[in-house]
This record gives structure tokens, sequence and C-alpha cells, in this order.
């Protein structure tokens, strides 16, 4: 039962998270009208052809800018994400490694930035650097720390003990290839699960930023920034507001899909929990 | 004997907190901008600005500065908020007055839809209960709430004329249409909540009632009522802790955007318009409180568990 299941969340989520993938190739070369084209006569065309999801307050294309707005949410995720995994696993092995006050250290730092709800610890990095693409960058890689950390310091824990490692240590190997080259490869695919999973938090936090008016700044468009703007007109273009909202989900859930989906593959007997 | 540890986790919050405080602080402190010059505005004299910076106490060390504003803190006061010329404790003690209820109510929502039906979900072994309940879970965590938010407004808007979104009525006004105003937002926080909730219960629910304990209670003769009520629900609702904690968080950063979806006048739209103006006092107020409060839940969720559930002790 749970084998036909592996495949359903990995199907899905990999179809989606491919779909995701194609429109950010595509928009790079390719969008059906230009992104930032206003046609003053053309406001508020409801979805049909040639404007497949109508048209915004500017008389903008909402589905080119969708697919644009499919590199900001990729480059803004995939940046985070990489920044917070390399930090965030180097504090674990470190603190997992070594244990003792650098492990208390390292726990505390964690526990601090826990502390801050939600998109709180983000807002006050925008508060302190301002608003932008850099900044919303830097603060979702520092949210995504803890996590990171808990991970490999659990695994890094577990595995110091493994006999490997001991007999790597008795013939001379030094802590730092250890780490690397014996007890990291062991924790990769962990990672790379809560990296999927992470992708998705950072889609989510991005676009709620950018909703608030403190991510993305116009004119570079964003599924959040798009939502914010939306929203004034909500009754007059409802499509405006949903069709982000939809695509913003769909890339999310295929995220989570997909990191389940490499979950059951990598342990088959794990109980999803 | 379960309480030896209790100390010891409390220093750890304290501790915690106290970081916090220190990153709050100082976070705001390596800025350029100069809040004399935000309060006076760019035309001020060079004296006028060194008057107010005295007046502030700016020209003090740093570690003075802390010293007072920390001080301050524990007083109750927050210091003054630069755009507003107000105390922050009472902007923030205004804004709480929305923030409280909207999270009070939606706390009430998420309980009182994700235990029931969780229940119901777990009890029927419904078919394809893996799947609706993984579905449920998946849709909880992925759709964002403002969505939600602007999701609803249109349907409520659709369903009845007499809705106006946006439009919260104080409390002093009409306390009753002021409790209306804020259910709209409550729901916005408690569905995808909910939802996940619904899920952790439904499959406690399965994985529990085929544990060695609950057979045990049967194979002893006792009703199914009596098993349920007081071995079952139990460790349930342990499981449900474990997701309030996780919630607790979730819920106080979501409604900082729920706020603004609503334009309702909270804590979170206070923050926002404080991050936009560079309001340093105001923002240091708003972050501390937030802090303190997720602290203090992550501590009474220890606490909670340890006497729910007495094999768990703290490290």
């Amino acid at each position: 039962m749970t084998k036909r299941k592996i495949s359903f969340n990995l199907l899905i989520g990999g179809l989606i998270v491919g779909f995701f993938l194609l429109m950010l190739i595509v928009s790079f070369f390719y969008t059906p009208f230009p992104v930032n084209e206003m046609r003053s006569s053309e406001r508020f065309l409801p979805p049909g052809w040639p404007y497949l999801l109508g048209t915004d307050n500017f008389g903008r294309d909402i589905f080119s800018r969708i697919m644009k707005g499919t590199q900001t949410a990729f480059f803004v995720g995939t940046l985070s994400v990489c920044l917070g995994l390399v930090i965030g696993a180097g504090l674990g092995a470190a603190g997992g490694y070594f244990g003792g006050w650098v492990d208390r250290l390292i726990g505390q730092l964690t526990a601090t930035i826990q502390a801050f709800p939600g998109v709180l610890f983000a807002l006050m990095i925008v508060a302190v650097c301002g608003p932008g693409t850099v900044n919303t960058i830097i603060a979702l890689s520092i949210t995504a720390i803890p996590g990171f950390t808990r991970i490999t310091r659990s695994g890094f824990l577990q595995f110091k003990e493994y006999s490997f490692v001991e007999a790597a240590k008795t013939i001379g190997v030094g802590p730092l290839r250890i780490m690397l080259r014996h007890i990291l490869p062991q924790i990769l695919p962990e990672l790379l699960v809560a990296a999927s999973t992470g992708f998705s938090s950072a889609l989510l936090a991005e676009a709620g930023l950018s909703y608030l008016g403190l991510g993305v700044q116009p004119p570079e468009p964003s599924w959040g920034r798009m939502l914010n703007e939306a929203q004034g007109y909500l009754f007059r273009a409802p499509w405006y507001s949903l069709a982000p909202g939809l695509v913003l989900i769909l890339a999310v859930l295929g995220f989570n899909l997909l990191s389940d989906g490499i979950r059951d593959l990598l342990d088959p007997n794990a109980e999803e929990r | 004997m379960k309480m030896r540890d209790l100390p010891g986790r409390i220093i750890a919050a304290a501790f915690t907190l106290w970081l916090v405080s220190l990153l709050i602080f100082l976070v705001f402190q390596v800025l350029p901008g100069n809040p004399a010059l935000i309060i006076l505005g760019a035309e001020a004299s060079p004296e006028q600005v060194a008057a107010l910076e005295k007046e502030l106490g700016l020209d003090r060390p740093l570690f003075l500065r802390y010293l007072r504003w920390l001080g301050g803190v524990f007083r109750g006061d927050l210091g003054n908020s630069l755009r507003y010329a107000q105390p922050v404790r009472r902007l923030m003690a205004n804004s709480l007055q929305v923030t409280l209820p909207v999270a009070g109510m939606a706390l009430f929502f998420i309980l009182f839809l994700g235990i029931p039906v969780g229940l119901v979900v777990g009890k029927h072994h419904w078919q394809k209960r893996g799947f609706f309940l993984s579905a449920l879970l998946q849709l909880g965590t992925a759709v964002p709430s403002f969505w939600l938010g602007i999701l609803l407004t249109l349907i409520l808007a659709k369903l009845f004329r007499s809705f106006t979104p946006g439009a919260f009525v104080p409390w002093e006004e009409d306390w009753l249409g002021a409790l209306a105003s804020l259910i709209p937002p409550a729901l916005t926080v408690a569905l995808p909540k909910a939802a996940v909730l619904t899920r952790y219960v439904g499959t406690a629910f399965i994985e529990e009632s085929n544990a060695d304990y609950i057979r045990t209670a049967y194979s002893k003769g006792l009703t199914e009522k009596r098993v349920f009520y007081r071995h079952l629900l139990k460790n349930i609702l342990i499981s449900v802790i474990t997701v309030f904690g996780l919630m607790g968080a979730d819920i106080l950063g979501g409604s900082i955007i729920v706020e603004k979806v609503f334009a309702l006048p909270g804590i979170g739209r206070l923050l926002i318009d404080a991050i936009s103006f560079r309001d340093f006092p105001l923002i240091q107020g708003i972050a501390l409180y937030l802090s303190t409060v997720v602290v203090l839940l992550n501590l009474l969720v220890d606490l909670f568990y340890s006497i729910l559930d007495p094999r768990i002790r703290w490290r």
C-alpha cells in the first residue's frame, strides 16, 4: 500500500515542480506579452483569449506577469534555501560533532532566532536594512537556519559514535574531513528533503513579505506583490486576486509533495508523521 | 519529581528572552538612520538635532542605553513612538484590543473544528482516510493565510450584501459589531491550522486505537465510551498539544499579515506601519512582546506535556 503512495507523491510533486521549472525556463525567452507593457484600453479584461488569465489595472497581461514572477520566486527561494542550508548545516555539524559549549552556544543561537514568530524576524531585517530582493533573501535564509541546524546536529550526534567514524579517527583523519567526507553524506538525503520543504516555506514567506509591500519591489513582478495590488480591485477584477494565489499554492503544494515523495523513497519504512 | 527540571527550563527561557532583548536592541543601534533626524526631519539644524539626541539619551554609551531601555522594559515603559509621539505601551495596548480577540477566536475555531472533525475522521475508518487526511494537511500548509483572507472577503461579500470588507467598528461603539467584524479574520487565521490539527488528531486516533494499552483496556471489559474518555482521548490530546505548541508562533506571525488583509488596527498593522516609518522604539516594543509570547508559550507547552504524559522528562 505504501509502495503505491510513494509514487503518487513523487509523481504529482515532480510533475508540478517540473511544470514550474519549465515555466521558469520559458519565461527567460518568451512571455505571451511584454511583462511591463501597459495598455490603458485593455484594463481589467477577464480571462480569455488572448489574455489567458485576464489583465490587471494597467492593462498588463496577468499570465505573463505570473510567468515572470516565477523567476523572482525561484531566485529568492533557491538563494535563501542554499544560504540557510550551508550556514545551518555548518552550525549543526559543529554543534553535533564537538558538543560541549559549542553545541550549547549554537543551540542558544537557534533558540533565539526561533523566538521570533513567523515572518517577524524577516520583518525586523527589512526594518533595519530596508525592503528589497536582496534583503528578503538575507532575511529568509536566517529564518531557515534553525531547521537545517536541528537536522544536521542530530545526524552528527548519531553518526559520530559509529565505528566507521572511529576507524577514520584512528588512522588520523582530521575532523573537517571526517565531517565532510564521512558523516555529511549520511545525512544528505534528510537535508535534501528539508531543503525541498524549506523551498516552499521560502516561497510563502517571500509572497507574504511582498504582499505587505516589504519584500520584492516593483516593477519586478512577484506573486505576493501582485496579490497586494489585486486586492484593491477585488470586486472589479476577482481573477486578478485569484490567479497569483492559486499559482503560489500550486507551487508550494508541488514542493511539499516532492519532499514527501523523496522522503518515502529514501526510507520506505518510515511512517508518515 | 517531574517538576524537578522546571527551574532549569525557566532559566533557559529567561536566558533566551534576554538574548532576544539584546538582539532587538542592538539591531536598531547599528542603523545609519538617526532617530533624532527622523523626528525632526531633514531640515533640522545641527543644534536642534544635538539637543534632541541629548533628550533621547543618544549621546550616552551603547551599554548604558541598553540598560536604560531594559530597565524601562521591566517597569513596563517601552519608550515613546517617534511617529505618534505617544508611549509605545499605550499604542500597543490599543491594538492588542483587536489582535488578542482575533487570536482567541482563532484558537477557539481551531480547537472546535480540528478536534471533533479529526476524531470523526479517525473513528470512521474511511476507505481513503489516509488520502483525505494527507490532502487536508497539504492544503493547510500550502494555502497562504492572506490569500485565504482575500478569498473569504470575496465569498462573504457575495453571500451577504451588508458585508463591508475592512470595516472595523471600535469596541466602545458597538461591541457586537466589533466581534462580528473580527470573525472573518479569525476564520482566516484558523482554517489552515484547523486542517493541520484535524490531520494530526485523525492520525493520532488511528495510531492510538491500535496501541496495546487500548487492547488491554478492552480486554479488561471496559466499555467503548470509557476506553475513549479514560485512555484514548488523553493520549490524543498529547499530540494536539505538540501541534499547538508549533502553531502558537504561527498564529501570531500569521495574524500580522491577516490584519493587513482586513485592514484591522491590530498589532500587526501597527508593526508594518512602524517599519515603514522606521519608528524604532515601536518596532522594538512589538518585537519584544511577540517573541516573549512565543517563548512563554513554548514553556507552557513543555509544562503541559509533563502533566499529561508523566513519561516525558526534560533534558
